[in-house]
């Protein structure tokens, strides 16, 4: 009986698309000079899977080139080659092209024989010549001035975004970026195709186009600053305030400007000015779909099994109800209430996603970086299978980038600076959960943070009083000021403009906080705080009139009474309280909102310190009531954006109470002044 | 026809890949299809080669015509502007 094996080449493809994503992991994880016998076995072994399969599918373009990467792997098990730098790096790039060549065969397209061919004498040349030398170095440096003055806004704002070549070298895509914005307001995106060469000639990561862009809405020019805050120095920016009679221009208007194979677009290109929809393009990002295991969905519906057991002996109970049966309530409302945890928690973690999914960029990107600083650097991972939220995990893989790419560009030493330490730096990444929180971290065993030159530059800008001594903590706690960022305080490699208040920024916009630890010689540790959830929060309730507002704990400093000489009226209406040394704007939230029947009287109430965005200020309520976590409904969703105002939870007597967003009260507050 | 299945996720890292798959399909001289609904996940790189594709095919008189481009193709087209200039505009699809 004859066997069809063609039902089995989908499976081939797969396994040996996992054998490569093996195989490349184990290079990545190659420490060069020391052959590391088990890993070489593991990418041996998944090169020969691939070599099998493909020789038995008839495949024999692949058969052949995995061969000679084979023999080059079985060489350097025995110890008759040494395993380079140079060697690792062919045996990543024809990972690459083997990906390719599978792509090619399964789709019935040509393989491209020319890349083949190269990379095959590449690897028999290596083959040939015994423990070649590794490392190329050169050092990248890049600066970019950004053209940009705060304006006030009027009525939106007019980008100019023209990218460098390699702002997508650095892991930026203006997809996201253009997302970001659209949620700021209406934007109209005019693309700029004149740097677009013919396709032959274009190198696949480079950024040609370039775009002008129309921001229209309420947003600031430090929120349409930030969204560029990544790529400042990546890129020419220019941000300025839209005049209110511009007309719309005619279709085809820039043509003059455009020569060469832009024109030919430029007739259809008038009608792209279309309207980017404020919800709908976020929604049809993120609001997608998600992967779960099917392991969780089965752990709820075991959940709501029992639910409905607790719900029939509740219906038993209630027909017939005397009160010799009271503790069999007591006892099934527990139950209930246990169920419903339990039920929430699980809904909960199918939301959750393992870090893995935003860690496993690094390996690639610390080698390929690393390579180009001529540094030697390893990667630690630990954690990965910690789960976060979907949400949280979209926010953070920016300020992570950011994060690795400053240990590596500014804390590790290159190989000759690092005295007595090992000349292979270390740079870690871990993941955990610890008392309801997730903790990210990431450290390298590199140089640390120049206390004695932030000090300075703290002094020099006034943030540090002269005289005074200051804590570790408090001087480290200098970067992220913004204006004082870290690239060009401590080391004088060229730095990019984004520093680390947006990056704190960026955790603190998920409900998270970080934390930075350093020693001189030995390294820092950066860790970042993050929710379990963005879905419930941990929120003080605080009456105002006859309504109930919710402040998010994480924000809270303390509450105090308020004493009327304390308080100073200063120009215009708004009024502050001398506290602890500072003066504190006080915000009347019934004034705010509107409320009625809400005390007025200062002393009466109580004033609620809350802290955003590095600011202070005071929100002056009736009274404190308790706290509870309230699970957040988007206003938005429901209802329409209102300035300071995160979201709406329902709370347990059914009323709805609104979740303040601090960061939006202040930025309020400060347009009211 | 030359056909072009887009992968799901185009990446950075697939940049490459797409990009000889692009050249390949215009070697054959023939009308190009480019299959996008699997696609889940586009960089701004993925939509720039396919915008060279389109030029280039446009200079080579070849037809280019897609098929079913997903929402998150359409979605990232219309962010940097490109839908028209891809001729996303056309296939009607209005997932």
């Amino acid at each position: 009986m004859a066997i069809d094996i063609g039902q089995f080449v989908q499976t081939f493809f797969e396994e040996s698309l996992e054998g490569l994503d093996i195989m490349e992991a184990g290079l990545l994880a190659l420490p060069p000079g020391a052959a590391d016998l088990e890993q070489i076995n593991t990418i041996f072994r998944a090169a020969h899977s691939i070599k099998g399969g493909s020789g038995t599918f008839g495949f024999k373009e692949v058969t052949d080139f995995t061969h000679v990467m084979e023999t080059l792997l079985d060489k350097m098990r025995e110890g008759q080659l040494a395993v380079t730098g140079e060697a690792v790096n062919s045996l990543l790039e024809s990972v690459d092209c083997l990906r390719e060549m599978l792509m090619a065969v399964r789709q019935n397209t040509d393989i491209d024989n020319a890349r083949v061919g190269d990379l095959q004498g590449r690897l028999t040349q290596l083959l040939e010549r015994k423990g070649a030398a590794s490392g190329t170095a050169d050092a990248t440096g890049h600066r970019g001035p950004v053209a940009s003055q705060p304006l006030p806004p009027a009525g939106g704002w007019l980008i100019g975004f023209r990218p460098h070549l390699d702002l997508m070298h650095r892991g930026n895509d203006p997809v996201r970026i253009f997302r970001e914005l659209a949620a700021l307001g209406d934007l109209t995106v005019r693309p700029d195709f004149s740097r677009l060469p013919r396709l032959a000639e274009m190198q696949p990561e480079d950024c040609y186009l370039a775009w002008e862009l129309e921001l229209r809405g309420d947003a600031g020019h430090e929120a349409v600053t930030e969204v560029f805050a990544w790529v400042e120095d990546d890129c020419d920016l220019s941000i300025e305030a839209l005049v209110e009679t511009i007309v719309p221009p005619a279709t085809g208007k820039t043509a003059a400007e455009e020569p060469g194979q832009g024109e030919l677009l430029l007739e259809r290109r008038g009608g792209d000015r279309r309207k980017s929809d404020r919800r709908g393009s976020g929604a049809a990002a993120d609001g997608g779909s998600i992967r779960v295991g099917i392991d969780k969905v089965d752990a709820v519906i075991n959940l709501v099994g029992e639910l409905v057991t607790t719900q029939s002996m509740l219906s038993a109970l209630g027909v017939d109800f005397d009160m010799d049966r009271i503790d069999k309530l007591h006892e099934a409302l527990d139950q209930l209430d246990r169920n419903t945890r339990d039920l929430q928690e699980h809904v909960m973690r199918i939301r959750m996603l393992p870090v893995s999914s935003v860690f496993s960029r690094f390996p690639r990107m610390v080698h390929d970086i690393s390579e180009k600083l001529g540094k030697r650097v390893e990667l630690q991972i630990s954690g990965e299978q910690t789960e976060i939220d979907k949400t949280v995990i979209e926010k953070i893989g920016d300020p992570l980038i950011h994060l690795v790419r400053n240990s590596l560009d500014h804390g590790i030493e290159p190989p000759g600076e690092r005295g007595t330490k090992p000349q292979t730096g270390i740079i870690t990444l871990n993941a955990y959960h610890k008392s309801g929180s997730i903790f990210i971290e990431v450290g390298d065993d590199g140089r640390g943070l120049d206390r004695d030159a932030l000090r300075r530059k703290g002094l020099d800008s006034g943030l540090l009083r002269p005289g005074e001594e200051y804590s570790d903590e408090q001087i480290h706690e200098l970067i992220f000021h913004p204006g004082l960022s870290t690239a060009k305080q401590i080391s004088d490699v060229s730095g990019r403009g984004v520093g680390m208040d947006v990056v704190r920024r960026n955790i603190q916009d998920v409900g998270g906080n970080i934390q930075i630890a350093s020693q001189p010689g030995r390294g820092s540790m950066i860790t970042i705080c993050l929710p379990l959830t963005l879905a419930i929060l941990d929120g003080q309730l605080v009456s105002v009139g006859q309504d109930c507002y919710i402040i998010p704990l994480l924000s809270i400093v303390e509450s105090v009474q308020i004493r009327a000489e304390a308080i100073n009226r200063m120009a215009g209406k708004c009024e502050v309280l001398r506290f602890r040394g500072q003066h504190l704007p006080i915000l009347r939230l019934y004034e705010l909102f509107g409320a009625e029947d809400a005390v007025t009287d200062l002393e009466k109430g109580l004033l609620v310190v809350v802290e955003a965005d590095g600011r202070q200020v005071g929100l002056f309520v009736d009274d404190l009531q308790g706290q509870q976590q309230v699970s957040i409904k988007s206003l938005e969703k429901n209802f329409r954006r209102v300035s300071g105002v995160a979201g709406a939870t329902i709370l347990g007597d059914g009323r709805v109470g609104l979740i303040l967003d601090i960061s939006g009260l202040i930025r309020v507050n400060n347009a009211a002044m | 026809m030359a056909i072009i299945e887009c992968q799901p996720e185009l990446d950075i890292a697939t940049a490459s890949t797409l990009h000889r798959q692009l050249l390949l399909a215009l070697q054959s001289q023939a009308p190009v299809e480019i299959d996008g609904q699997a696609v889940r996940r586009v960089h701004a790189a993925a939509l720039q080669l396919l915008l060279g594709l389109v030029v280039e095919a446009h200079l080579r008189k070849l037809l280019v015509r897609w098929r079913n481009p997903s929402p998150a193709l359409m979605e990232a087209a219309q962010l940097l502007g490109l839908t028209d200039s891809l001729g996303l505009a056309e296939t009607g699809n209005d997932a």
